[in-house]
């Protein structure tokens, strides 16, 4: 597999993944461009053949993850330098992007609500048309447990669009009678 | 329940959610269109990196390691950004970090800064390369201002406060390591031995500084004076200096060297370095910084005065740095080199020809005489003689006939000279033995001090019948009863009534004392330090609760003291002798009688009968920070020799 079938395959759940860390989408782009430039320039360090998606999966976490984790130092810097109100340009970056549509506003809003590692799986796996398989080796889990991930976190928003209580407090609810 | 049997209208649908997040998509093309941008800007860079094939701990150290300053503004910044670094390879970076806050960024600065000077105002072949250097070490600053200034501040600290071998031991390992890295830089051609060997002249020097302050070593054992440590770092920049080559590192234009008001300058601080030693030993150290800092600013004002585009005198350099290092060196290692010999003791003891402290100057000489009398050194004390006698035609001071009588001054017939007076011989005796028998032999006797030269005149004139000694004696054990429980005691009473007894010949039964004397040397020992003393001695006053008062120190004779009560009753369990040894042992900053009186009291504990003596080992242990200093120098001089010389050597 060559470097362009590689970005083919990673690219959306890297973007989702970096997104979930924490970073704005835009900023997560470009860091997940910059791991991917790292990743194969240094691929010679990559222990296995890192033509191989299983074995660059997780190689490109681990430098995604470095890039991510000196982008938030540098960030909280900057912002204690510029007191640089960031979120605002978001807001109006996303405005002029986002669909008028207030069935989609109210499902983002869910999917920021929802547990991370239910939120990390979503953002990973329907940003693009991406396999669960891809998603699973970002995050050096199995492939059910990725898909069980989805399938709780699927079932949580729809609890939240519906107003119906989570899924946990049914549970404790259920205990305790 | 099975997770495929739950209904599916239960989910939100994968649609939908594709829906939502569809604004944050990035085009597929884009984005493989900028990974190639960035993949194609960093292999440019890399062609042009000499570490592009270096390992990835190398590469990974040179993106925290200031590597425009380490390779003389060679390479710009490391191709390996640290994102891609693990975390052992971080480490490198990191624990090399305090070796670079005191060794190659101070050289830089200051070299750097003079190597602009020179750029600004002739012509330079490396001028690119020392502007890069000087750029980055600006940048350097301005980055990792706090940390450095950290270790900056705790290098002080942990001077200051008696802990070198920790501090020591941190620069051991960070200087390691970043040689470590240096040394693997240098083989790929990167660095050069002007500034590796300039880093390590400033990091030296100012190791040498810091570790000169008196506190040095105080809180630990150590066998041999600390002042060497100074003295080894000051001897590491001497070896250094004529090793970077000739390209410059002190800058000494010609014009200075041959400026002969400058030479008298040197001429007079080695003056006043010498009057100095004949008239007051203490004021040594200052006149040679006093000097040091003459001359140095003296170079510099005529630097920065003249400007400096002027040839460099090797010569002058080397002369500079021998008359401010040598003189430095030699006073820090004078207690090695200048041993103190029982032939030096004896002209000591014999010299004793005025007290300018009386019944004090007395009692420091006395400690030193009679060790000197007892080794068998047979001192002439004719000087001593003459100023005793003229204590007896004068003042009379019981406590320096105390100790003249203890050292064997007085003859029998300059005592009919003390007998007048309340306070003569004839009064004192009868006030010691006088009245009735059973009140005086309980009465302990108040203060020994004037009495003690009585009970040996006595004995001397043979005027004491034995019922007379055995009243006495019996005074004194009471006496030592006393002083055992008294809330106030001190070891030197407690040596006089044994000695006395000695004297009236009644000596005490050692072993129903041993007991009772060891539990006082244990109190009275110490292992702490009061402000600039050292500790391991013994304290001359001390209380029941003594060790919950701050201040209380070791004692100089009040250790002297406890090494003779430690010959005559033995050594007590519990008392580490190393940290006595370490108290007693001979030091640069010590001077006058205090460095007799350590050698004598140090000769005797040294001589104690069953007393083993320090091993190599425990050299090894209690030196770890002479040895890491020695360390610190051969790695510095590996570092400067290993390093390729600057482009202007070849």
């Amino acid at each position: 597999m060559d470097l362009s079938e590689l970005i083919r395959h990673y690219r959306g759940p890297l973007v989702g993944l970096i997104a979930s860390w924490g970073a704005p989408w835009t900023d997560a782009a470009e860091l997940a461009q910059d791991s991917f430039a790292d990743a194969y320039l240094n691929r010679e360090s990559c222990s296995g053949d890192w033509t191989q998606p299983d074995i660059f999966g997780p190689w490109l976490r681990g430098v995604a993850h470095n890039l991510y984790r000196n982008w938030a130092r540098g960030r909280r810097r900057r912002e204690r330098v510029l007191k640089f109100d960031s979120s605002a340009v978001e807001q109006a970056v996303a405005a002029t992007e986002q669909e008028p549509s207030e069935q989609l506003e109210r499902l983002r809003q869910a999917i920021e609500q929802l547990s991370d590692e239910h939120r990390q799986v979503v953002l990973m796996h329907y940003l693009e048309e991406t396999s669960v398989k891809e998603v699973a080796s970002l995050l050096l889990l199995p492939a059910k447990t990725v898909e069980g991930r989805l399938y709780q976190a699927r079932r949580a928003l729809f609890r939240m669009l519906n107003n119906e209580p989570p899924a946990s407090l049914i549970g404790k609810v259920v205990t305790c009678l | 329940m099975s997770l495929n049997l739950e209904p599916e209208c239960e989910m939100v649908a994968e649609a939908e959610l594709r829906a939502a997040l569809r604004p944050h998509q990035v085009a597929a093309a884009d984005f493989e269109a900028g990974v190639r941008q960035r993949i194609q800007t960093a292999e440019a860079e890399r062609a042009s990196d000499p570490l592009a094939n270096a390992p990835q701990w190398l590469r990974v150290a040179a993106a925290i390691l200031p590597l425009p300053i380490i390779t003389g503004g060679k390479v710009a910044s490391s191709a390996l950004p640290l994102a891609n670094a693990s975390g052992i390879s971080k480490l490198l970076g990191y624990v090399a970090f305090p070796a670079i806050s005191l060794f190659v960024l101070p050289g830089a600065a200051i070299f750097g800064a003079a190597g602009i000077r020179r750029i600004q105002a002739g012509n330079v072949p490396d001028s690119m390369d020392l502007l890069a250097t000087h750029e980055a070490t600006r940048l350097w600053w301005r980055q990792n201002k706090w940390l450095a200034g950290f270790f900056y501040a705790l290098t002080f600290a942990l001077a200051w406060l008696g802990a070198t071998s920790l501090m020591l031991l941190v620069y051991l390992i960070s200087l390691g390591v970043m040689l470590y890295v240096l040394s693997s830089f240098a083989k790929r051609g990167l660095g050069n031995r002007h500034l590796i060997g300039g880093s390590c002249v400033t990091g030296l020097g100012f190791l040498g500084q810091v570790s000169g302050f008196c506190t040095i070593g105080q809180r630990d054992i150590h066998l041999v004076d600390q002042t060497l440590i100074p003295a080894i770092f000051f001897g590491g920049v001497l070896l250094l200096i004529p090793l970077l080559g000739s390209y410059e590192t002190i800058r000494v234009p010609v014009s200075v060297t041959q400026r002969r008001w400058l030479w008298v300058l040197v001429l007079a601080q080695w003056l006043v370095a010498l009057l100095a030693w004949v008239w007051q030993p203490t004021l040594l150290m200052a006149a040679i910084l006093f000097g040091t800092a003459v001359l140095i600013s003296a170079i510099v004002f005529t630097t920065i005065k003249f400007g400096s585009p002027l040839p460099v005198n090797q010569r002058g350099r080397i002369v500079v740095s021998l008359l401010v290092t040598v003189p430095i060196i030699a006073w820090f290692t004078q207690p090695t080199w200048r041993q103190m010999t029982p032939a030096r003791i004896k002209t000591y003891v014999e010299a004793f020809d005025k007290a300018p402290f009386s019944s004090s100057s007395w009692a420091q000489w006395e400690i030193v005489a009679s060790w000197a009398i007892e080794s068998g050194l047979d001192p002439d004390l004719s000087n001593a003689r003459q100023l005793l006698a003229t204590e007896i035609s004068g003042e009379k001071n019981p406590f320096v006939l105390g100790s003249a009588f203890r050292t064997g001054l007085v003859r029998i017939d300059q005592i009919d000279q003390l007998s007048d007076g309340i306070v003569g011989y004839e009064a004192m005796r009868r006030s010691l033995l006088d009245g009735p028998q059973q009140i005086v032999m309980t009465q302990s006797i108040p203060s020994l001090d004037p009495y003690d030269w009585v009970i040996r005149a006595s004995v001397l004139r043979n005027d004491l019948t034995p019922e007379q000694r055995d009243l006495l004696a019996k005074r004194l054990h009471v006496t030592l009863q006393y002083v055992s429980k008294n809330p106030i005691r001190r070891l030197e009473d407690v040596l006089r009534v044994t000695q006395l007894l000695e004297v009236i010949e009644r000596p005490i039964d050692r072993d129903r004392y041993r007991s009772q004397i060891h539990d006082l040397l244990r109190e009275s020992h110490t292992t702490d330090c009061g402000f600039f003393q050292d500790s391991g001695g013994f304290m001359r006053y001390f209380t029941a609760n003594a060790r919950n008062l701050p201040g209380k120190h070791g004692d100089l004779q009040a250790t002297a003291w406890a090494v003779e009560l430690m010959q005559i009753y033995g050594v007590p369990d519990g008392i580490d002798l190393n940290w006595v040894r370490s108290f007693l042992r001979p030091k640069a900053l010590q001077f006058g009688d205090p460095v007799y009186i350590a050698a004598a009291a140090l000769a005797r504990l040294n001589h104690l009968s069953g007393v083993a003596q320090p091993t190599w080992l425990d050299y090894v242990y209690y030196e770890r920070s002479l040895i890491m200093a020695l360390l610190l120098v051969a790695l510095c001089l590996y570092a400067t020799v290993s390093s390729p010389a600057a482009r202007s050597d070849r």
